[in-house]
């Protein structure tokens, strides 16, 4: 029986009928909010990091696997994603509205620009490839659902018969045809051990020119399965892994998908690092619709919409890994048996303590602290009004050694809840200080006690970085330790202890098998920001509440990117394998900052806080220093 | 009737190929060697036994990544300064990148062009390709398009491949590239929409600590319907080494690739004419039982030790298999670094392509 | 027994904390359905779980997680399918040897054997006048002959080392046919000139070959062969005595031996070779774990070495103190450690006969005719 959260990726399941149980209708319905007849009539970047659903999504759109989804429509486990798909505009009536396929970026694509041909050539042989490649993706799906060539009619609006006769329009055969043989031919090209030089290229013109999507608009299926019924579909293009192309490969696509004269639908699907920061940051705010740029062609416009979370508000995501844990848990019967439906019952949330030994230790502490600073009542009862009821003794006790270190190092004017001092950061209603408060102590008897931190459902949704991949990959360690509890016959739950334990060492065997360019040098980066983190974090006043998990530096550090190729390369791999998230333009204290945040593996390892916003002021130059170390 | 050359069957091994490089190319024409500079102890060993012969141009190449740990640089001095010694002007060393800037796979394209302009800058009868300590993205290309020329040309190309089991250069992890490719050469025409619905059955080396990278592998070959990991047994000083990488590994074959240990292919982690026969059969195979019922490609993916990822070269020459491959952008200094002492390596191997 | 009910119990008894049990009944899950279930001295309600279970019983409960990691850590289990492909590996490397003799023959340098057309041609000949011998049932001669299709002949493959006049006369006449039947090979002698000795593992050497100095003669496979047959054989024949898989001690030892009884019959040459040698590392004696060793010696029966005379006085370490932790899918041999295969003779009810110690096995041995490899 195999088991999906040792799978872990989607991409990994071949069969859509496997797939569609798996996939959370929540993501669907939040990508499709809004006006999504835009996402199907220009061209549209989509941005996520790996794992964060792009595949998924694209492969959601694939006819394949609508059509299968179709058929399965009156399953219960179906019938949401069903909907979301509805409201989308993606099928109506049971019937699809969109004919897709998903091309990823492949190696084979940018070795189109390896060939020594002039740029306009190396272009233009990409260009045909993927149209090629495009049309032989619709008829294969098309043809796998049953539909025979000589149902389909391909529409051509506002061109010319001799566009038509280009293309073969009117014959699919020989559409086909020419569809293959130009895949083909460039791929004798980038297959040759030494390629024939541009003088050679004669017989290949048909190839560098071949452009069907200037044409084409939409695609008829006559009498659709069997009903005498036609439908239209409108033929859509979704390039994954466009990252994986050449710098001038990607601009030359975006130009050229951009054009309002291409009438399919066409996605491009990439990675945060490959846009620049400027245009990844203002998609966080609002999907970027452009206008036409002066002085360009008239219609062109582009829309980057993000599949990260657009805010620090993560609940939308805990409900969607909510939504995954119920499905993945229902697809192994030893959970089923035993009625264990819900991974968030499993995981208890009760707060963990510490020996007696150890509170009695924080006791002293904060008996000798009282009495050195000589705080009086009134400030220790505030204090207590703003922890939550149900604290236990330790936090309490930690919160308040916390409060009596501020008050040791503060002016006598200040209160526990002025303004911030020197070295802290700002902070707001007194609410808030009590759970960042709370949560500092935690971290702060984490690292003394080693009392567990990471525990329940929440904390667990809250470290995957809102990455459906990250989320099962952690889950999966709890999952398969719920598994050896109802196999010794014991009750499916996992104490706070135990949860946090497993949750660290995953994290860290995860840091340790990192494999990608640059890991040694990003472990490196990441281990550096850990330990001022957990530095600052340790303080015995908590100057930034619940802790630091990022460094930050002035944002006109960045200029140094520009400069250091190597820095960048680090920090563009640092990105895209979420050891860190870049946040930039952080307003605090009032200068504007970039944050070089850790991801929530490298959190978990080193024992941090998952909020935004904590962080050790440094330089550009530091981090310089330690990748070069 | 004498049978055709057969350079599997003829292989050279051990003792035997040194007295091949000791005796055969003396007295002959003139000898284009290709090698690899870099860490590896091993990959001096067979040009040392060249090094006397006047007839032999020595040709070499530095595979230049973009990651590489100085420790790591500074250890492949010694082999090249070792070279230097030996070869004197003889020795002519030219650079290749591995990948472009932004990571692209490029070291075979750039070697074919390379290893071309070697050929023809003079007549020839001989080349010998020493796979020792070189990439697979850089070695495989060269082999084939030596082999492509050693029929048109009449040249008889020597591939040899020295390897030791102790490990010759510890403390040094490599770290993959994200972007896999196929091999420069053996594309085959998998990509292309004849072989669209051609079953994909996937053969691949299993290696410690290559779950990230096969996990890669596996979705850049979009899934392939079977997969038969190979397992090395008999893994010399280590005879559970198959079953710890299976259990290490447990999350790949079973739960991502849904294959059962009847999938499993073993294999000697010494003799890479093992690999070769397995691949051959099962590909024969194949080929047989679904013939007319459905279209089939064999894909091989080399990882791991290199004697057995020959013998992968060997099957994807033979019956004509793509090879898809992660390279290695970079080293990661795990422990202390150190270079094997320059004793012979533990396992020698040669095959021969006769124009035929 | 279901293997979750089993993994509990296991676990219960080896008093995992959740942690470690999650970690070992994957490892257990593994190993049991890829190799330990197939161990052909199981049957139906008799599999390793329920074997195990037994096994780890009849340590004091200190001892069990001991005990536990000699399975863990040490154990080797060869397999079906890993011990076929040890004979599919058998006939290349065989051939590879007869190379490097037609080369000697020759006097030419190896590589030349497939590049010289004489050479190929005496290859050729050496290669039809070559009788392979399945020494025991473990030889697999089947499984050889059907990796080796195409290749060799049938008639050049016999099962066993027993061979009757009858059949020897057989085998001359369908030589003398195939060599006829070749123009080069025709006024060729048809006598064999290179008899491959198979056999599937040798952990002593003492069932393959050793000199009975009591009797003055050669004794197990190999030298029983010799003996009777070394005159039917071409002049300089060539005996190759060939093992699947061995120890390192006994490859050694076969080497010595050979060596020695060349010197008795200076008209044959012989030679050794291996699919797998199994390094010396893998003894118990060099395993770095003080602690399994102490068990391994201390939780032993006496009775057993008596009820098996012929293994000497002390196998608590194996026949021969080789120490291995081996098993083979269809036997265990008791070159292992005794813990693994052996099991104390059954006692009458007099409790003054009963053991301090009773063994069970966790991979029960099947005894042979030979009981000594």
């Amino acid at each position: 029986m195999i088991n999906p959260w040792h799978k872990r990726a989607n991409e990994l399941i071949r069969d859509p009928l496997a797939l569609l149980p798996l996939i959370s209708p929540q993501p669907v319905r939040q990508f499709f909010s809004g006006d999504s007849s835009s996402l199907f009539d220009r061209f549209v970047v989509i941005v996520g990091s790996p794992g964060s659903g792009k595949t998924t999504l694209a492969r959601l759109l694939e006819f394949s696997t609508l059509s299968s989804a179709l058929d399965a429509h009156t399953r219960s486990e179906v019938r949401p994603l069903i909907d979301a798909l509805n409201s989308a505009g993606v099928i109506s009536d049971l019937k699809p509205r969109v004919l897709g396929v998903r091309l990823p970026a492949n190696a084979q694509y940018r070795a189109i620009w390896e060939l020594p041909y002039s740029e306009d050539i190396r272009h233009k042989l990409l260009r045909s490839l993927l149209q090629a490649r495009a049309v032989l993706g619709w008829l294969r799906q098309l043809e796998g659902e049953r539909v025979a060539l000589n149902q389909i009619e391909l529409i051509t609006t506002g061109t010319g018969d001799a566009e038509r006769t280009a293309i073969h329009a009117d014959s699919l055969d020989q559409f086909r045809m020419l569809a293959r043989e130009t895949e083909l031919r460039i791929f004798k090209l980038l297959s040759a051990l030494v390629p024939p030089g541009e003088a050679e290229l004669a017989g290949y013109t048909s190839s560098v020119t071949y452009d069907p999507l200037s044409a084409l608009s939409a695609i008829v299926i006559k009498d659709f399965q069997g009903t005498g019924e036609s439908i239209e579909l409108r033929p859509m293009l979704m390039i994954d892994d466009a990252h994986e192309l050449h710098a001038s490969q990607f601009q030359d696509l975006d130009l050229w998908l951009r054009n309002r004269e291409v009438q399919i639908a066409r996605w491009v699907l990439t990675r945060v690092d490959s846009i620049s920061p400027s245009e990844f940051r203002r998609t966080q705010l609002v999907d970027d619709i452009e206008t036409p740029l002066p002085g360009t062609s008239h219609g062109r416009d582009r829309l980057i919409r993000t599949l990260l979370g657009r805010d620090q508000n993560r609940q939308a995501f805990r409900l969607v890994a909510a939504d995954i844990g119920k499905r993945y848990l229902a697809q192994l019967t030893v959970f089923a048996n035993k009625g264990v439906a819900s991974l968030a019952d499993a995981l208890s949330e009760a707060q963990p303590s510490l020996t007696s030994t150890d509170i009695k230790n924080l006791r002293d502490q904060v008996g000798a602290l009282s009495t050195e600073t000589a705080v009086s009542q009134s400030s220790l009862e505030a204090l207590d009004q703003v922890l939550p009821e149900n604290a236990p003794e330790d936090l309490r006790l930690a919160v308040t050694r916390i409060f009596l270190n501020r008050e040791a190092l503060r002016t006598p004017q200040r209160s526990l809840f002025s303004g911030p001092s020197a070295d802290e950061q700002e902070e707001s209603s007194p609410k808030k200080v009590g759970a960042t408060l709370v949560n500092g102590a935690a971290l702060q008897l984490l690292h003394e006690f080693d009392r567990p931190f990471y525990f329940g459902f929440t904390r667990l949704a809250d470290a995957s970085n809102q990455n459906i991949e990250q989320f099962i990959s952690l889950a999966g360690v709890l999952v398969d330790e719920l598994e050896t509890l109802i196999v010794r016959s014991k009750p499916p739950r996992l104490d706070a202890r135990r949860q946090h334990k497993l949750l660290t060492a995953r994290a860290t065997k995860i840091m340790d098998e990192w494999d990608f360019p640059y890991a040694p040098r990003v472990r490196r980066l990441v281990d550096f920001i850990s330990e001022q983190c957990v530095e600052i974090t340790r303080r015995p006043n908590a100057p930034l509440g619940d802790g630091a998990n990022a460094f930050g530096v002035p944002q006109d550090d960045l200029k140094l990117l520009d400069q250091d190729t190597d820095l960048a390369q680090v920090i563009h791999y640092a990105l895209a394998y979420q050891a860190i998230v870049m946040v930039e333009e952080y307003s605090c204290k009032k200068r504007q900052w970039c944050l070089f945040e850790l991801g929530g593996i490298p959190s978990i390892a080193a024992g941090l806080t998952f909020s935004r916003g904590g962080f050790v002021e440094g330089r550009m130059s530091q981090l310089k220093q330690q990748i070069d170390r | 009737m004498t049978k055709p050359f057969d350079p599997v069957k003829s292989a050279l091994q051990g003792r035997d190929v040194i007295e091949y490089l000791d005796t055969h190319f003396k007295g002959k024409g003139r000898t284009l060697f290709i090698g690899n500079v870099g860490f590896s102890a091993d990959a001096v060993f067979c040009a040392s036994r060249l090094a006397g012969v006047p007839n032999v141009d020595f040709r070499f190449i530095f595979e230049r990544r973009p990651d590489v740990p100085h420790q790591v640089d500074e250890l492949a001095k010694a082999p090249e300064d070792e070279l230097r010694q030996l070869l004197g002007a003889r020795l002519v060393i030219e650079p290749i990148d591995v990948c472009a800037s932004d990571g692209a796979p490029l070291a075979g394209r750039h070697t074919c062009v390379l290893t071309d302009r070697w050929l023809k800058s003079a007549e020839y009868t001989d080349v010998v390709v020493d796979a020792t300590g070189m990439s697979r993205s850089t070695c495989f290309p060269v082999v084939k398009q030596m082999v492509d020329h050693s029929r048109a040309l009449k040249i008889r190309v020597h591939l040899v491949v020295a390897d030791s089991d102790g490990n010759g250069s510890l403390g040094i992890e490599s770290v993959s590239g994200e972007r896999g490719d196929w091999i420069h050469g053996f594309q085959s025409d998998i990509e292309t929409d004849a072989k669209s619905g051609a079953l994909r059955l996937w053969v691949v080396q299993l290696k410690e600590g290559a779950g990230p990278v096969l996990n890669r592998l596996f979705t850049d070959l979009k899934t392939p319907n079977e997969v038969c990991p190979i397992v090395p047994f008999p893994a010399g000083r280590v005879p559970t080494r198959g079953d710890r990488l299976l259990f290490d590994l447990r999350d790949r074959w079973i739960d991502n690739w849904g294959e059962s240990p009847l999938s499993l292919i073993y294999a000697d982690e010494s003799d890479p004419t093992d690999v070769f026969r397995a691949i051959g059969e099962l590909h024969a195979a194949r080929q047989d039982s679904l013939r007319g019922a459905v279209d089939s490609v064999t894909i091989l993916s080399p990882l791991g030790r290199r004697l057995p990822s020959i013998g992968m070269l060997l099957a994807a020459q033979k019956y004509e298999l793509p090879l898809y491959y992660l390279e290695t952008v970079g080293y990661k200094v795990t422990g202390p670094v150190k270079l094997a002492c320059g004793t012979q390596p533990d396992h020698l191997w040669c095959f021969r392509f006769l124009p035929s | 027994m279901k293997p979750a009910q089993a993994r509990k119990l296991i676990g219960d008894l080896l008093q995992w904390s959740d942690e470690a049990a999650t970690q070992e009944f994957h490892w257990l899950d593994l190993m049991v359905r890829y190799k330990f279930d197939h161990y052909q001295g199981y049957g139906p309600g008799r599999r390793f779980y329920v074997t195990l279970l037994r096994w780890l019983t009849q340590f004091d409960p200190a001892d069990r997680a001991t005990a536990y990691r000699l399975l863990r850590d040490h154990l080797i289990f060869v397999g079906q399918s890993e011990m076929h492909h040890l004979v599919g590996l058998s006939g290349p490397l065989i051939q590879r040897d007869m190379r490097r003799h037609v080369a000697r023959l020759l006097k030419l340098p190896a590589y030349m054997v497939d590049e010289d057309p004489a050479a190929q041609c005496r290859l050729a000949l050496l290669q039809e006048r070559t009788l392979y011998v399945g020494v025991s049932d473990g030889a697999r001669i089947d499984v050889f002959r059907r990796y080796n299709e195409g290749s060799i002949n049938n008639e050049q493959v016999v099962p066993m080392a027993e061979i009757s006049e009858a059949k020897w006369d057989s085998l001359h006449k369908k030589l003398a046919g195939r060599l006829k039947a070749k123009q080069e090979h025709a006024d060729a002698e048809p006598k064999f000139e290179w008899v491959c000795l198979i056999d599937d593992f040798t952990g002593s050497a003492r069932s393959s070959i050793w000199f009975d100095k009591d009797e003055a003669k050669w004794d197990g496979k190999v030298g029983k062969y010799v003996v009777a047959n070394h005159e039917r054989l071409a002049s300089k024949a060539c005996i190759q005595v060939h093992h699947y898989l061995a120890s390192s001690i006994a490859k050694t030892t076969i080497e010595g031996r050979i060596a020695d009884i060349a010197k008795q019959y200076p008209a044959l040459e012989f030679c050794a070779s291996f699919a797998y040698v199994l390094p010396e590392a893998i003894r118990m004696q060099n395993a770095a774990d003080p602690e399994l060793l102490d068990l391994l010696k201390r939780h032993y029966d006496p009775e057993i070495a008596k009820a098996n005379s012929h293994l000497g006085e002390d196998v608590a370490m194996g026949y021969n103190q080789s120490g291995l932790p081996l098993v083979l899918e269809h036997n265990t041999p008791n070159n292992s450690v005794a813990v693994l295969w052996a099991r104390s003779p059954e006692r009458s009810g007099d409790c003054s006969e009963k053991a301090t110690i009773e063994v069970s096995p966790l991979f029960p041995r099947r005894q042979r005719h030979m009981d000594v490899r």
